[in-house]
C-alpha cells in the first residue's frame, strides 16, 4: 500500500537495519525514566523503527467515509433508528502510549457517531470504556478520552467504566465448541446495536478481542488469559499464529450470533516523539550536533530530577500520533484491513536470528499509565511485548539471551496495583512457574473480596491481573535461556524475577558470552517507537542449557 | 432556524423582518481571540512548539495591544498569522473542547437571557464576529443563533496558511456585511438592533436603528452617552435591558426574562 507523500512501507524499512562498526558511537537506550548510552560490540545488528507513515489529512472525513462505506455491513446510518438502544464501547487509556495529543481519536470517532445517532433520533445511548479487568479510569482520564463536551453530556450515568464484577451487569451467551465461556456486559448484550470504536496500536489489539475481552468477566477470561494460550502463540502480535486471537475469534463469533456489532477500527502511525525529540528513534551515527546537544541537555535535566518528577513530566507530554487508517463494519473484515496498516508501519525484514537480543525498557507500559512501572510490568514488557514483536520467528535464537536496561526498582502503586504487591512478595519467593501459579493461586486472587472491592470502587487493577501479566510473558519465558538486566538499582528484584543483574553492558555481554559459549551475535531492538521484525531464515537453538529453567525455578 | 417569513407578490407589501446583530468577544463572553489561540497553542502536538507559540504570543502582547488600538482589521490580519501551520483537523477537533473548557465559562451571566429576549421578540439573532468559524460553531449552537457571520482561515492541503479569507469581518466591514445581509434576507435595519462592546464596532452599531453599547469600553461608553445609545452590562446579573426591548415585550410578548 502506498501512503501520503509517496511513503512506501518496503522502501521505508531500507535504513532500519544497521550494523555497528569501529566508527559507531554508543547507542541511546531507555533505562526506565532515563536515557543511557551504551557502547555495543562491533557487528551488533541494530533495528530501528520505520519513519512514521504520514497521517491522514482529514481524519473526520476519513471516519465518516469509513462508517458510510463499511466492510460487509450496511452503513452505520442505516443501522440507526429512533427508539433503539445503542451502546458505544471504546478502548481505555492502556493505548496509545504515551497518551496522544488532543483531540483523542476516540473523541473524534464518538463525535461523529453521536452526531449521526442524534440526527437519526437515537436517544438511548450509553458509552462504555471497555476496561475488562484493567483499572477504572479516573474522571479526568475519562474526560481526556472523549472530550469535555461528551463527558459533560454522558458522564457518569451514560458514560462509565465496564464492571466485570457487577453481579447484575453480565450476561452469559453460552460456550464455544471448545468450552470457552462467552460472557459480556449486559448493557452491551441487550442493545440493538453495539458500536466498538477501537485504536489498533499493535496487531494484538482489535478484532474480536475488543468486545470479547474488553467487556467480559473472569469466567470468560479464563478461556484465553492462560499460560497455555500464550505459550501456544507464536507470536501474539501475529494473529494468524496466536492462540489468544483464535480463542477470541471463537468467542467473538458466538457474541455476533446474539448481538449486532459495528466495529470502527483505527490505526495510528508510530509518531511517538515530536520533531524536537524525534532523534531518539534514529540511528545515533546520524545525530547532528544539535541532536547531541539536545541529548546531553535531556540527560542533564533528568539527572537533576527525582523519579517521581520524571514520571510526572513524561505522563504530561502527549505523543503526536496521527491516524493513518480507519475502516468500519463487520469485525473480521475490518480488522484484516487495519492489521495491514500496523504491519506496514512496524514490520522490518531481517535476516536470521541472533544469540543475544538487547532492548531498553521505558517508563511506560499499557498497564501503568500515570503510574509506576513495577517489576512485573518490566517483565511483561521484556518477555511479553518486546519479545512478541515478531512474525515468523523470534529475533533471538531459542535458549538465547535477552539483555534489558531498567532500574528494576522495587516500587508498586498501592492504588492501581494492590494485588501486584502481594503477587510479587508472596508468590514469587515460592515459585515462578506459571502453571503452579495458575493452579495454586489464581482463583484465590480473582475472588478475593478486598481486591474486587478495590477494582469496582477504586481505581485498582483486578486482583487477578498480575497473573495475566505473568502469563503474558510465558512464550518469552519458554524461549529465552537467560535474561540479564543492566542498570538495576537493587539485586532483589532481578533475583525475584529469576534474572541476572550486570553492573554495566560490558559485564552483561561477558555473561552472555559465557552462557552462549562463544562470541555471540547481538541484535539491538531500538524501542521506542514500536517496531516488529519479520525474521527470515531457519530457527536456531543454542545448545547446552535447559531452556528457561533458571528463570522458572531459580 | 430561520425567523419570521415575509410575503412577496403583486400588490402585497413586503414585510421585512428585524434582526439582532451581536458581536461576540467582550460582548457575550469575556474571552477574546488571544485566549482562543492560547488554547490551541497549549494543546499543540509538540510540547516544544506549544511553548514556542505561547511565548511568541505572550511577547507580542504589547504589539497586539497597540495594533488593536490602531486598527482591529490590522490586528486580525496580524494575529491570524499565528495559526500558520496548524492542521484543520486539530482546529476543528479541539473546537468543542475549547468551548467547554474556555469559552463556555466565560459567557456573561446575562448573555443568554438577552439572546432569548431578542428571539422572543421576533428578532433574528445574528452573530457578527471577527472570531473564526470553527470556534464560533459551538457558541452559536449554545445560544441558538440563527445566522453567523465570521472570519475563516485560509487552508492549503488542510494546513492553515496564516491568511484569512475575504471579507475580513472587522470594523467598517462588519457594517457593510450587515447591509448586504439585510438586503439579501429582507431585514429592516431601522427596526433591528446591534450589540457590541468596542469602538471598533461603532459602524456596526450605527447601521441599525437600535444600537446598544454592551459592556462598553470607556471610549464606547462616552460615545454611547453622547449619542444617547442605551448601555447594558451583561457582566452583572441584574442589568436592565434597553427600553426598546422592554417596550416591545410589553405589547403582548411578555418575556419572563425581562425585568
Amino acid at each position: 500500500m502506498l501512503y501520503g507523500n509517496g511513503y512506501d512501507p518496503d522502501k521505508a524499512s531500507e535504513n532500519c537495519v544497521v550494523h555497528l562498526d569501529t566508527k559507531s558511537v554508543p547507542r541511546v537506550l531507555w533505562c526506565g525514566e532515563d536515557l543511557k548510552e551504551y557502547k555495543l560490540p562491533i557487528g551488533t545488528r541494530v533495528i530501528y523503527a520505520k519513519p512514521p507513515i504520514p497521517g491522514l489529512l482529514d481524519r473526520q472525513a476519513a471516519i465518516r467515509r469509513a462508517i458510510e462505506n463499511p466492510e460487509n455491513m450496511e452503513p452505520l446510518s442505516a443501522l440507526l433508528r429512533s427508539g433503539m438502544k445503542l451502546t458505544i464501547a471504546i478502548d481505555d487509556i492502556s493505548l496509545p502510549l504515551p497518551m496522544m495529543a488532543l483531540p483523542d481519536i476516540r473523541q473524534t470517532v464518538l463525535e461523529i457517531v453521536l452526531d449521526l445517532a442524534s440526527s437519526k433520533g437515537v436517544t438511548d445511548i450509553h458509552i462504555i470504556l471497555a476496561t475488562s479487568f484493567h483499572r477504572r479510569l479516573t474522571p479526568g482520564e475519562m474526560k481526556r478520552c472523549v472530550g469535555a463536551k461528551i463527558f459533560r453530556e454522558f458522564y457518569p450515568v451514560r458514560y462509565y467504566n465496564h464492571d466485570g464484577e457487577n453481579p447484575d451487569g453480565m450476561v452469559d451467551l453460552g460456550n464455544t465448541a471448545q468450552g470457552e465461556r462467552v460472557r459480556i456486559n449486559r448493557r452491551a448484550a441487550e442493545s440493538d446495536l453495539l458500536v466498538y470504536a477501537n485504536i489498533n496500536l499493535v496487531p494484538m489489539d482489535g478484532g474480536h478481542k475488543s468486545v470479547g475481552v474488553g467487556l467480559c468477566d473472569y469466567p470468560a477470561l479464563q478461556a484465553h488469559h492462560t499460560p497455555q494460550a500464550i505459550a501456544a502463540s507464536d507470536s501474539y502480535m501475529d494473529p494468524g499464529k496466536s492462540e489468544l486471537t483464535h480463542s477470541c475469534g471463537r468467542v467473538g463469533r458466538i457474541i455476533e450470533k446474539h448481538l449486532k456489532i459495528f466495529h470502527i477500527e483505527t490505526a495510528l502511525n508510530n509518531r511517538m516523539f515530536d520533531n524536537v525529540a524525534a532523534f531518539l528513534g534514529r540511528n545515533e551515527d546520524t545525530y547532528s550536533a544539535f541532536d547531541r546537544t539536545k541529548l546531553k541537555a535531556a540527560q542533564f535535566a533528568l539527572s537533576q530530577m527525582s523519579t517521581k518528577m520524571k514520571r510526572k513530566a513524561y505522563f504530561s507530554i502527549p505523543a503526536p500520533y496521527e491516524m493513518i487508517g480507519v475502516h468500519a463494519g463487520e469485525t473480521d473484515a475490518t480488522h484484516a484491513k487495519i492489521l495491514q496498516y500496523c504491519y506496514d508501519q512496524y514490520c522490518i525484514p531481517v535476516e536470521g536470528q541472533s544469540d543475544v537480543v538487547i532492548t531498553g525498557i521505558t517508563f511506560v507500559s499499557p498497564y501503568n499509565v500515570n503510574s509506576i512501572m513495577n517489576p512485573l510490568l518490566v517483565r511483561v514488557m521484556a518477555l511479553g511485548y518486546f519479545f512478541n514483536f515478531y512474525r515468523n520467528m523470534p529475533v533471538v535464537k531459542k535458549n538465547g539471551v535477552m539483555i534489558v536496561t531498567h532500574p528494576c526498582y522495587d516500587e508498586f502503586d498501592p492504588v492501581f496495583h494492590p494485588s501486584y504487591i502481594e503477587f510479587f512478595n508472596r508468590i514469587l519467593p515460592e515459585t515462578r512457574d506459571s502453571l503452579v501459579v495458575q493452579q495454586k493461586y489464581e482463583e484465590s486472587f480473582a475472588k478475593d473480596p478486598a481486591y474486587i472491592k478495590m477494582y469496582r470502587e477504586g481505581n485498582a487493577y483486578h486482583g487477578v491481573h498480575p497473573f495475566y501479566m505473568w502469563y503474558w510473558a510465558e512464550n518469552g519465558q519458554r524461549h529465552i535461556g537467560k535474561i540479564i538486566v543492566v542498570g538495576a538499582d537493587n539485586r532483589r528484584v532481578p533475583a525475584m524475577l529469576g534474572w541476572d543483574a550486570a553492573r554495566n553492558m560490558e559485564e552483561a555481554l561477558d555473561m552472555a558470552e559465557s552462557y552462549v559459549g562463544r562470541k555471540p551475535t547481538v541484535t539491538l531492538l531500538h524501542f521506542p517507537p514500536i517496531l516488529m521484525t519479520d525474521v527470515m531464515g531457519q530457527p536456531e537453538t543454542i545448545q547446552g542449557h535447559p531452556v528457561g529453567k533458571e528463570m522458572v525455578h531459580g | 432556524m430561520r425567523g419570521i417569513c415575509f410575503l412577496v407578490g403583486y400588490n402585497i407589501p413586503l414585510v421585512k423582518q428585524k434582526a439582532a446583530f451581536y458581536d461576540l468577544d467582550g460582548t457575550l463572553l469575556s474571552c477574546n481571540l488571544v485566549t482562543t489561540y492560547a488554547y490551541y497553542a497549549r494543546n499543540d502536538r509538540s510540547i516544544v512548539k506549544s511553548l514556542y507559540q505561547i511565548t511568541k504570543v505572550a511577547l507580542s502582547v504589547p504589539l497586539l495591544f497597540g495594533l488593536d488600538l490602531y486598527s482591529r482589521t490590522l490586528f486580525n490580519v496580524f494575529f491570524f498569522r499565528a495559526y500558520r501551520g496548524m492542521h484543520r483537523d486539530r482546529l476543528v477537533g479541539l473546537a468543542d473542547d475549547l468551548f467547554e473548557v474556555t469559552l463556555k465559562p466565560s459567557i456573561y451571566p446575562q448573555a443568554k437571557a438577552l439572546i432569548e429576549c431578542t428571539r422572543e421578540l421576533g428578532y433574528r439573532n445574528v452573530l457578527v464576529t471577527g472570531a473564526l468559524d470553527f470556534t464560533v460553531r459551538p457558541i452559536a449552537i449554545e445560544f441558538g443563533i440563527d445566522d453567523v457571520i465570521c472570519n475563516r482561515l485560509e487552508f492549503k492541503n488542510h494546513v492553515a496558511t496564516g491568511g484569512v479569507l475575504s471579507p475580513l469581518v472587522a470594523e467598517g466591514e462588519k457594517a457593510r456585511i450587515i447591509r448586504t445581509y439585510a438586503e439579501q434576507e429582507y431585514v429592516d435595519l431601522d427596526r433591528s438592533c446591534a450589540f457590541s462592546d468596542s469602538t471598533s464596532d461603532i459602524p456596526m452599531l450605527a447601521v441599525t436603528g437600535n444600537p446598544v453599547a454592551t459592556n462598553p469600553t470607556r471610549r464606547l461608553r462616552r460615545i454611547a452617552m453622547k449619542k444617547n445609545w442605551p448601555i447594558i452590562e451583561l457582566k452583572e446579573s441584574k442589568s436592565k435591558f434597553p427600553p426598546f426591548l422592554q417596550a416591545a415585550a410589553g405589547v403582548g410578548m411578555q418575556s419572563p426574562l425581562l425585568r
